[in-house]
């Protein structure tokens, strides 16, 4: 069965173990990268991401943008949202729509 | 009739004496709380004697290692200049506790679960596991062997792992109540009924919060407080302002009243749960100053406890980029 991880600083990806997914704390960008790229090869279908963490290592995260798992998702940390995640889903639907048609 | 035991404790009063003075004041919190990053407010408890492992190496996200390491000291420090004495296991005893209900929970799920055990308890947490494993619980102490076979017995019933906190928390309370009691210290008793007591408002409000069943109510409870079981369990359906009345002539007014009314503003029971804190450890203050007894050397243990979770509060806050205000008023009153 595919599993569910959560990769961000720790007050911010604790909460999400009550709901059975696999947690991982992280306090750095290398160790980010590290254990990103450990799920992306187990079995992790779905990987989440703080956009905090997202956005220094964005260069990792793109490198799985053409396969098709995991699935790797930026999500608000505590500290609030960049607008990271938002900004991927509108890429993918002009890409796949050709429009913008949720936000446009 | 016993002997004098005021002495007992004049040679572990006299360490105390030495190191209750690197106990971090308020001025220092305020140091730490008003740092620019959490590295710089980690350096602060380090300046204070707070040991350094080198896996730490400057990185605040890392303190959780340093106050266990702290939290070991402490406990490794009580045993040194107590000699064993069994009332410090009043202190103790909730980390074998603890132990026992991640070795339970983990054989359930069948996990390792080694990383959780703690280590500075009663005894070594391997030697829980072994008599848990081998189901041979006649090497523990009575009260953990009856809560153990209860809870083996109820959870095969019902599967439901919320019971192996509700007995093991019981049976913990069971034990220093009777540790309490046996050391005749009317000032430990005391000690102990307060925590009783504070731990069964907490757990009212909670329940009744959440409307769960006065049966859950009654099961939660910790028998050996001042305030009788059935004062909650008759309030259960009373409304909050009705109880803060009712318990006017308490000595918990003023923690039910200002905790309870900040509650139902703001939903929040943090102001509630400093609050309960507070009243513990200004209990503590009020003997600080004894020349002998056992009460300078429960209060300097009372003291860090809550000095750690004062640097946890503020840690917490910083790495968060919470605003000083919120974290000063989360903060529990010091004992210096």
């Amino acid at each position: 069965m595919y599993k569910i991880g959560v990769i961000g600083d720790k007050d911010s990806v604790l909460g999400f173990k009550i709901l059975g997914l696999s947690v991982f704390p992280v306090l750095s960008p290398e160790e980010a990268v590290k254990v990103l790229h450990r799920l992306a090869g187990e079995d992790y279908a779905v990987i989440y991401i703080t956009e905090q963490v997202a956005e220094k290592i964005s260069a990792s995260i793109d490198s799985y943008k053409s396969s098709k798992l995991p699935a790797i998702i930026p999500i608000p940390g505590n500290q609030g949202s960049l607008g990271i995640g938002v900004r991927g889903i509108k890429k993918s639907l002009e890409k796949a729509v050709g429009a913008d048609i949720l936000f446009g | 009739m016993p002997v004098d035991t005021r002495f007992a404790y004049a040679y572990a009063i006299g360490r105390i004496r030495v190191i209750e003075k690197k106990l971090l004041d308020k001025g220092k919190l305020d140091r730490m709380i008003d740092s620019k990053s959490p590295d710089e407010a980690l350096k602060v408890i380090v300046e204070s004697g707070y040991v350094e492992s080198s896996t730490l190496a400057g990185n605040a996200g890392e303190y959780e290692n340093l106050l266990r390491e702290e939290e070991k000291r402490l406990y490794g420090l009580l045993r040194e200049v107590t000699s064993d004495d069994e009332l410090f296991n009043i202190f103790l005893l909730k980390n074998d506790y603890h132990n026992i209900k991640v070795l339970l929970k983990s054989e359930f799920l069948a996990i390792e679960a080694n990383d959780n055990l703690l280590v500075s308890g009663t005894m070594p947490p391997m030697h829980i596991k072994t008599a848990i494993n081998e189901r041979e619980l006649d090497r523990l102490p009575l009260y953990m062997k009856e809560a153990i076979d209860e809870c083996l017995d109820t959870f095969s019933r019902t599967n439901d792992p919320r019971q192996i906190d509700l007995i093991l928390d019981k049976a913990y309370f069971r034990h220093i109540v009777e540790i309490s009691e046996k050391s005749g210290h009317e000032y430990v008793k005391e000690l102990v009924k307060i925590i009783i007591d504070l731990t069964n408002i907490k757990t009212f409000i909670r329940i009744k919060n959440l409307n769960m069943s006065a049966d859950l109510l009654s099961r939660s409870l910790i028998p050996g407080g001042t305030i009788a079981d059935s004062f909650f369990t008759e309030n259960m359906d009373t409304n909050m302002e009705v109880f803060v009345e009712k318990i006017k002539n308490s000595p918990y007014f003023n923690i039910c009243s200002q905790g309870i009314s900040n509650y139902v503003n703001t939903g929040n029971l943090s102001r509630l749960e400093k609050l309960a804190d507070d009243y513990i450890i200004n209990f503590v203050k009020k003997s600080r100053y004894k020349t002998l007894g056992i009460e300078p050397l429960i209060g300097y243990l009372v003291a860090k406890e809550n000095e750690i979770k004062n640097v946890r509060i503020i840690m917490v806050g910083k790495i968060n980029n919470i605003s000083g205000d919120i974290i000063r008023e989360r903060l529990r009153d010091t004992y210096v």
